[in-house]
């Protein structure tokens, strides 16, 4: 459609991120020789905290692509924030949360690529919604 | 401030020395949430409730303590919801989660302790607080 304009940079982090997100938690987020456990396997506290990110990862992923391709009309507010104070303070409580998961020792334990992929991407979520706050504020 | 709590201060003060006390006691097996292998996953609940709770000491008991009023795009009630809300729903995964792991056959499956418990009676105690502030403060409109 003519009319729809193209996602800026900070958008496409944000639906990128998201979409690492996702296929990371299927990658191997705990490694020990032969085994391995993903963000989905009930072990090492891992889910379901790790699967609620994800879909939250989600959630916000796509509500910045329907408000982008779809021009749909979501609510302004949730409660006591806004949409987008609520997207920041859960990608940033996302990011924490990661982080800690790659921080942890975890002694015999590797840490896998779905474990750096998911870090990788939550981290990029609120850099995204830093990203595409600036381009607003220059347009 | 007249250097007394407010009802949703008290929740959050005693909301947060439980969830901080109960991060020190056994979690799973003899193992603390500050333990290696938990830390810092387990800890952040309780790193949560602490900065929640210094808050409100800070700016509801302590004269001449002068925080700002914003952190970032959000008021410090916002902060505190967030975090409280976070910090309980953490908890809860934990509950329903496994520390341990099972492979072929073998399973190893820590037992909670009573840290456990508390850290999940006080971070759903810090999100309740957090929520009255929220009424207790309504006159404060939230910017976004």
């Amino acid at each position: 459609m003519a009319d729809r304009q193209q996602p800026t940079p900070g958008e496409i982090v944000i639906m990128a991120g998201a979409v690492l997100m996702l296929a990371g938690s299927f990658l191997p987020f705990y490694e020990a020789g032969p085994f391995s456990w993903s963000a989905w396997s009930n072990a090492f506290s891992l889910f379901p905290l790790t699967i609620l990110m994800v879909l939250l990862a989600l959630a916000i992923g796509i509500a910045v692509a329907l408000r982008r391709f779809g021009h749909v009309a979501l609510p302004a507010r949730v409660w006591m924030f806004s949409a987008a104070q609520l997207e920041l303070a859960l990608s940033t409580l996302i990011a924490i949360t990661m982080l800690c998961y790659v921080i942890r020792d975890t002694g015999a334990l590797d840490k896998g690529v779905g474990a750096w992929l998911m870090v990788l991407a939550a981290l990029a979520l609120p850099t995204g919604i830093f990203m595409a706050r600036a381009q607003q504020r220059e347009v | 401030m007249d250097g007394r709590l407010s009802r949703s201060g008290i929740v959050i003060v005693a909301s947060g020395a439980v969830v901080l006390v109960g991060s020190l006691l056994h979690v799973y097996e003899s193992n603390s949430a500050w333990s290696s292998g938990y830390f810092p996953v387990l800890t952040l609940p309780a790193i949560f409730g602490v900065i929640m709770a210094a808050h409100v000491l800070a700016t509801e008991v302590a004269k001449g303590v002068k925080t700002s009023d914003r952190v970032l795009d959000f008021s410090w009630t916002q902060v505190h919801v967030a975090l409280g809300c976070w910090a309980a729903l953490m908890m809860l995964c934990f509950l329903v989660g496994e520390a341990g792991v099972s492979a072929r056959g073998a399973t190893i499956s820590p037992s909670k302790g009573i840290g456990v418990w508390l850290m999940l009676l006080g971070s759903i105690g810090l999100a309740v607080g957090a929520v009255m502030r929220t009424t207790e403060r309504a006159g404060t409109p939230p910017l976004g």
